[in-house]
Formats: structure tokens, sequence, C-alpha cells
């Protein structure tokens, strides 16, 4: 509850420092990743699924959010790593990118941080799983956030294939 | 913004509807249409336009819908027949009419051309009917009152009602003739014990005042009468029972002074802002039909939906109580079931529009194909009044239009070709709407040359599309049609046949949710079917389990449903599992393999189910769960589209199933496809 005060909070004030972004934090096993706190409409605990067929694996299937139908991408799966085997611990972020509103699955939020712009790096071109998912890396005082590009993680291009050669 | 902008922006849009039914109407009349209510209709369409024109200030609509006005009241007067009437010139003043109120949308003010209104006032003096009705043909309006009414009694027969006749209905074709008073006798009424409400005993008494001959009279009185219904009488204050030959021809002029003034805000003068002279308009329109954003109807849409969801939750509750304390409380909740229903009925009817709005373009487009590739068709259709989507129906037009530019350039011959074939050189295009299943069917068929598979195959050949060795199915070939840069016609022409059309047919429609199909019979003609989803619609579904998800199919695509126990179920070689039911083989698929979700190896039911290309298909699911209504809820929209699924809803748990698309399940099972093929063909299998 706490985060989505703070979240709600955050969305209340614009940002009045300049040149900085602010990003909910979240992480898979030990990997830190955040994402621009302006995209998330909100944090909800894992809910079942409802399969979807011929969908990419890591397409968990789609949930309802209040008579809003969206799918459910798990992150760790889409970043190369397994399925998760999820809890009730486990959280979706709820995002709204280019007018589609998915869920992300991940272990659990962190914390909002105000991230300077400077202290944000591109991604690094080393050959690692998911690389191309990650825009840019923001390092903090004791930690590495690697911040998604959401786009990428729910595109549609790498999510069809199955589906085309069913066609 | 300014409200009088507002008011004017407002009647530039209805000018675009007005326009779009006046040109239904003509093409009606010119048909052959000899409706009273086309001409009225037609006449009425252009009479709004000029009045809203003089009201928002636009002198050049109002002279050029003047005198269009004043051309059409020669077909509404019987002083023109419909059939001799100028259509080319109506059409032409139509477009400028048309070019009018798009640069007033812009802001510019364009002058009528005076050719035009020249040709306009010239109607009916140019075209003098012929024959016995000549010297009535061009009454002089000026001088009406040389015969006195004439006094028509009517004697309907006891059966009139039965005969489904409206009396309203003739008195509206008189009233068109002149002006008309109508007294009703009642004395032959019998009393309330006696009375049979089937049965006419009215009798009426009309007077009108027309220059109408009998003869003209009769012949509106008996296309719903009988000779022995009703009666012609003239009064005798004329002396001449028929009105003299008049020698006065009447002068541009006086036509168009004859024309009488309609209405009180026909031209008045360009308002001041604040003159509340457009508002008695606006009030008037409001009480029958007002615009409401669509945004509003869509949460209103939204609401019942989730109302719905929220009832079928508390019937499931319900269940789980004592049955002792549910009693009333079901009864209640069934009638709210009851109401919910018939409130979503009624919001989505709010959204529903006849396909009429679209297909009423379609035949001017015929009639100018036709003339630029210099080929004869017939533009017939169908079910026009099948309600579908708004948002559909908006984008309904271009796939359409493609689809029968496709099918006049591309399939049907010339006339010699035609004669050649030994079919009648007027060829017959065929638009057709329907309601089928859950979806909206719309095909476009033509009774051409159909597909040239030959041409089709070695065009795809040349560009590598398919090998040398392939030897694709006819059905196959034909859907080649819709590979984005093939085109069967022989050369490029101005109207289609540059490869983009059928391509993007498939990609609108697509993108709305449908299919395209298409068959064709060498000689015989092709037929175009479009199958759309009614988008935010409530459907009749069958829960069922598979492979452990919950499924919903279209009651409508359940032929029956079968206990698997009871049924003889061959396995052919490679795994492929027929069903023998009514001495008949189809295809037996299981649901929840098919759809990726795993085997489940219990299924016991089986769903008979049709696809829309007639072939069967059995379902094979583990239960079946119940029989419910379910709001479709898209899933292009969040996710995209899924294969084997049309939609998906919520159920009263809130958890979300998919709605199977039966049509589909062939297609996402490659071998099923195969399977299908040999099923058609009986005999290879005994």
């Amino acid at each position: 509850m706490t985060i989505t005060d703070k979240l709600n909070h955050s969305a209340e004030a614009p940002a009045f420092i300049s040149e900085a972004r602010q990003i909910v934090t979240f992480h898979i096993d030990k990997r830190v990743f955040g994402i621009d706190v302006g995209v998330i409409r909100e944090i909800k605990g894992w809910q079942e699924t409802t399969l979807l067929p011929h969908a990419a694996h890591y397409v968990r299937g789609v949930i309802n959010l209040r008579g809003l139908i969206l799918a459910v991408y798990d992150l760790r799966a889409r970043l190369g790593g397994g399925l998760t085997i999820p809890t009730p611990k486990h959280v979706n972020l709820v995002v709204d990118v280019a007018e589609q509103t998915a869920g992300i699955l991940v272990d659990a939020v962190s914390d909002i941080v105000d991230v300077p712009a400077q202290a944000i790096r591109p991604a690094p071109t080393v050959a690692m799983d998911g690389i191309e998912l990650i825009e840019g890396v923001a390092v903090l005082q004791d930690t590495v956030v690697a911040l998604l590009n959401l786009s990428a993680v729910l595109g549609r291009r790498a999510a069809s294939p199955q589906a085309n050669a069913a066609e | 913004m300014d409200p009088l902008v507002e008011l004017k922006a407002a009647f530039l849009e209805e000018c675009d509807e007005l326009l779009a039914a006046l040109e239904a109407r003509l093409a009606k009349l010119r048909d052959g249409s000899t409706s009273m209510d086309d001409i009225n209709g037609a006449f009425r369409a252009i009479h709004s336009v000029k009045g809203g024109a003089g009201a928002f200030g636009m002198p050049a609509l109002v002279q050029l819908a003047h005198v269009f006005e004043a051309a059409l009241d020669h077909l509404r007067a019987g002083r023109i027949a419909p059939a001799a009437a100028p259509y080319e010139l109506f059409l032409r003043a139509l477009d400028q009419v048309g070019t009018l109120v798009s640069a007033a949308r812009q802001g510019n003010a364009l002058a009528a051309p005076a050719d035009l209104v020249l040709d306009l006032q010239r109607v009916g003096l140019s075209a003098a009917p012929g024959g016995s009705q000549a010297p009535e043909a061009a009454p002089d309006l000026a001088i009406p009152a040389q015969s006195g009414p004439i006094q028509i009694a009517l004697r309907p027969n006891l059966d009139l009602f039965r005969r489904a006749i409206d009396v309203r209905h003739i008195f509206a074709g008189l009233e068109a003739m002149g002006q008309l008073r109508v007294k009703t006798r009642i004395g032959g009424l019998p009393s309330l014990r006696e009375i049979n409400p089937q049965n006419c005993h009215l009798m009426f008494d009309l007077e009108l005042e027309s220059e109408a001959t009998d003869q003209q009279l009769a012949e509106v009185l008996e296309l719903q009468l009988g000779p022995d219904e009703f009666a012609i009488a003239r009064n005798a204050a004329p002396v001449v029972a028929e009105p003299p030959a008049r020698l006065i021809e009447p002068s541009p002029i006086v036509l168009t002074q004859s024309q009488p003034d309609p209405g009180p805000v026909s031209a008045p003068p360009p308002i001041p802002m604040e003159a509340p002279a457009p508002a008695p308009r606006i009030k008037a329109a409001a009480a029958s039909s007002i615009r409401v954003d669509l945004q509003r109807i869509d949460r209103l849409m939204n609401l019942v939906g989730e109302i719905v969801i929220t009832q079928s939750m508390l019937d499931q509750r319900l269940l789980s109580l004592p049955t002792a304390a549910t009693m009333q409380i079901a009864d209640g909740l069934q009638i709210l079931s009851r109401q919910t229903r018939e409130l979503q009925e009624s919001v989505m009817a709010v959204r529903a529009q006849p396909v009429k709005n679209v297909f009423q373009r379609m035949p001017r487009l015929v009639r100018e194909l036709c003339q630029a590739l210099g080929k004869q068709a017939r533009l017939q259709i169908i079910g026009e009044d099948t309600e579908v989507d708004k948002t559909i129906i908006e984008e309904l037009a271009d796939p359409l239009t493609h689809m029968i530019r496709n099918a006049l350039d591309h399939g049907m011959e010339t006339p010699d070709e035609r004669r050649a074939a030994g079919k009648p050189p007027e060829g017959l295009v065929t638009l057709q709407a329907e309601q089928r299943s859950g979806r909206i069917v719309i095909s476009v068929s033509d009774d051409g040359r159909g597909i040239n598979r030959d041409r089709l195959l070695a065009k795809a050949r040349a560009r590598g599309l398919i090998t040398a060795s392939e030897r694709p199915a006819p059905e196959e070939i034909d859907a080649l049609l819709f590979h984005p840069g093939l085109s069967t016609a022989e050369a490029v022409t101005d109207v289609s046949g540059r490869g983009v059309g059928m391509d993007v047919v498939k990609q609108n429609v697509e993108a709305l949710g449908g299919r395209v199909l298409v068959a064709s019979e060498p000689g015989k003609g092709a037929r175009f079917t479009l199958l759309l989803p009614l988008t935010l619609a409530v459907m009749d579904g069958m829960i069922i389990r598979s492979s452990g998800q919950r499924l919903v199919l279209p009651i409508a695509s359940i032929r029956e449903t079968l206990q698997s126990a009871d049924t003889t179920i061959e396995c052919l070689p490679g795994g492929h599992e027929f069903l023998r039911h009514r001495d008949r083989l189809s295809p037996l698929v299981r649901l929840g393999e098919v759809l990726n979700f795993g085997r489940s190896n219990d299924e016991q039911v089986i769903l008979m189910t049709e696809t829309d290309r007639g072939s069967q298909i059995g379902l094979w699911v583990d239960e079946i769960i119940g029989q419910q209504q379910v709001v479709v809820k898209s899933l292009e929209t969040s996710y995209g589209a899924v294969p084997g699924a049309s939609a998906a809803t919520i159920l009263g748990d809130g958890l979300v199933a998919l709605i199977i698309d039966v049509d589909s399940i062939p297609s996402i099972c490659a071998p099923a496809i195969l399977a299908l093929r040999t099923a058609t063909h009986p005999t290879q299998l005994q």
C-alpha cells in the first residue's frame, strides 16, 4: 500500500525537480528494473489468468481489471528466464503504453526514486538475454537500475510469430 | 464556440445526410419507382437544405436548392412522369449542392453555376409530357380557382384492414396532389358489443382542391382500393367537368414564382449573432432525434455490461445459499435479469444503424462505373435494414467500394462478351446484408466470368508466391486475390487493377475483427463475403470446459451436443479423428489441444458446429458448464488478434473466458484443414 500511496502522491505533484525522472523500481530475482511513474496506472496483486491460445510463452493470459480485459506479460520469461511461479506476493504493474493497457508480472515493487538525467546511461552493448528491452541504465548509490523499454517488452511483433504461423 | 457557428456546422453535417437521402430517392425513381414517398422524400430533402441555407445566410445554396426544388416539384405535381425526369441533370445538381456545402464547411462561399440553375429552371418546359395528360401537364397555378373541389367518396369494404391497407397512405397520396379535407363517417359503426375490430366500418368523404384529372385520381386510389370502393365527383360550381386546355405557356419566371415559399425560416436575411431565428428549427428537429456524443453511449454501454456481469455474479452467489432463503430472491432476480437484458438491447439499439447508410451510396457507384467501363449492370440490394454498430458502418464504405469496383471491373464481362456466353447483356451485382449467428454477413456477388484461376496462378508463380511444383486447390487459388500485388485485370485501368484493392479490403476487415471469404465459379460469377462482428454485442453463449480452461461458444454456431460415449469415433492414420454421426463423417477436433492448452484426454462431450463454409466440425470438450448471456469484449484493442477466439467475456466470478470463433478453428489447425477437405469428398473415404 505504501508504494501505491507514494505513487498516487507523486502522480498528483508534478515533478518540480528539473532534469529528473521519477522511476518506479521493482525486481525480478536480484535484478532491479525501472519504468517511468507516468505509464503506471496501478499496481495489483497477482490474479489468476485466462490462457490465450497460441500466445507467446511469456504472455500469461488475460485478466479482468474492472471490466477491462488486459494481457499479462511475465517479465522474467520475457527477459529470457523461466516462467514465474506466481504467489499472492507477486504483483502486476498495470501500464498504459501506446493505447494499450497491459499487466507486467514482476516479483515485487521496491520504491519510487528521482533519477537525475545525468545518472542515466545508454544500455550496455553486451550480449545478454533481453538486452534489447533495456533502454538505459540508471546508477543510484548502491544499485544499478535497468530502465525498460516497455514498447519493446509488449511488442506485438515479438509476440506474434506463433500467431502468424498458425494462420 | 460561437453557438451560431456550431449550429451551422450541425446543419452542414445534416446536409450530407439529406443529400444522401435525396440521392437514394432519385436512384429509386430513376430505377422505375413511381412511389409518392420517393418523390416527396426527394422534395423534402432539398427543401430542408434550402431552409437551412436560408437561415444561415448562404445565398448561392438557397438559389440552387430553390430551382432544384422547383424542378422536383414538377414530379411531385405529376407534371412530369418519374420515368421522364432528367436524372442526369438532377445528379449534377446534387453534386453541385454537395460542392457548395463542402465549400461552406471550409468557410468559402461559391456561386451556383448559372448554366445549371438555368437548366433546372427549364425542367418542365422542355419536357412537356405527351399523351392525354398534356393539357393538364402545365397548369398555371396563378389561376387555381378554375375548378371547385373534387368530391371523393371512399366506401371501403369490410376487409380493408385485413388487406393491410392504411387509409392514411391514401390520404397522403391525395394530399400530394392538392389541398385535402377529410370527413370520416362513423355512422356505420356497430355497437361496442358487436364490433369486430378487424372489420372496417368507416367511410370517408374527401374534398380535394387539385388540378388532377379523374384519371390521375383514380390511379392513386386504385393502388389501394377496388373500383367499387370509391367514387369521384366534381363539384357543380365549375361549368366544365374537365378543365379546359390552357394555352398559357408558363414562363420560367412564373414557374419559380409559383413555387410556394416554404416555411417561415426558408430565407430570412443573414442573422445577427443574437438572433434566435434558427432556434425553432433546431427545437423542432430535437423532438424526433438528437445527436449524442458516441463516447457517452459507450460509457452507458460499458456500465450496462458491468450490470450484466454483476447480475450473473448474484445468480451464482445465490446458489450457495440455503434453498428456503433463496426462493423469493430468485424470483426478483429473474425479473431483474429480464429488465437488464431489455436495458442492454435498448442501449445497443442506440448505437446501431441500418447498413442502408452505406448501401445507398452504391447504386450510383455502379452506374458511374458502368459508364466508365462500357458495361451494363444492375445492382440488387438485399437486407439494407440490417442494423450494425455505427463504428462498423463507418468502416464499411471503403471495403464495399473496392469490392463493387472489383466485381464490375474484373468480374463483369462487356455486354458483347455476355451475349456470346449466352447471358443477358445486363449483369447483376448483388449486395446483401444479414445478421447470422451473432455476426453481420455482407456479401457482394456478381454473375460475371468468375475468377480467372489460370491467370491468377500464372501470375502468382511468376512472382514466386507459389512454386512451380505446388498444385493449390481452387479455393486456395481464389484466396490469392487477397495477396498484395496480385490483380487479374489484363491492363491496369483507371477503375481498379493496380493490385491494391482486395488486400486493402482484407486488411480493413481484419482490423474490424472480421474476415473476408471468396467463392467463385468459372463462367458463373464470384462472391465476396465479409464476416463482421457485432461489436459490443451481447451473445448467448454456451460455457464449456476444455483442458482446464473455461471457454464460451456462441450458441448460434452449435448444431447439437452429443455424449461422446454414445458415438462412433473413427481414427485415421496421422491421428485425425472423425465422428460418424447421422451417416456423415465429420472431422473431430479436441478443442483444448487445438488451442494449445494441452491435451486433457478427459473429453466427454462433442459439440457439433457448423462453420460459415457449411462444413461441420465436431468440437470435443471436457464438459458443458452452462448457458448464459455474455458481454462480448474485444481482445483486439487491448492485446491483438487471438487465433481461435473472436473476443472475450467476463463470467460471473469475475474471471475472463474466451469466446471461441468456430469459423476459424479449421484454419488454426492445418491438419484439420486437410481432414476437412477429405471429408467434403466422402466418396474417397468409403
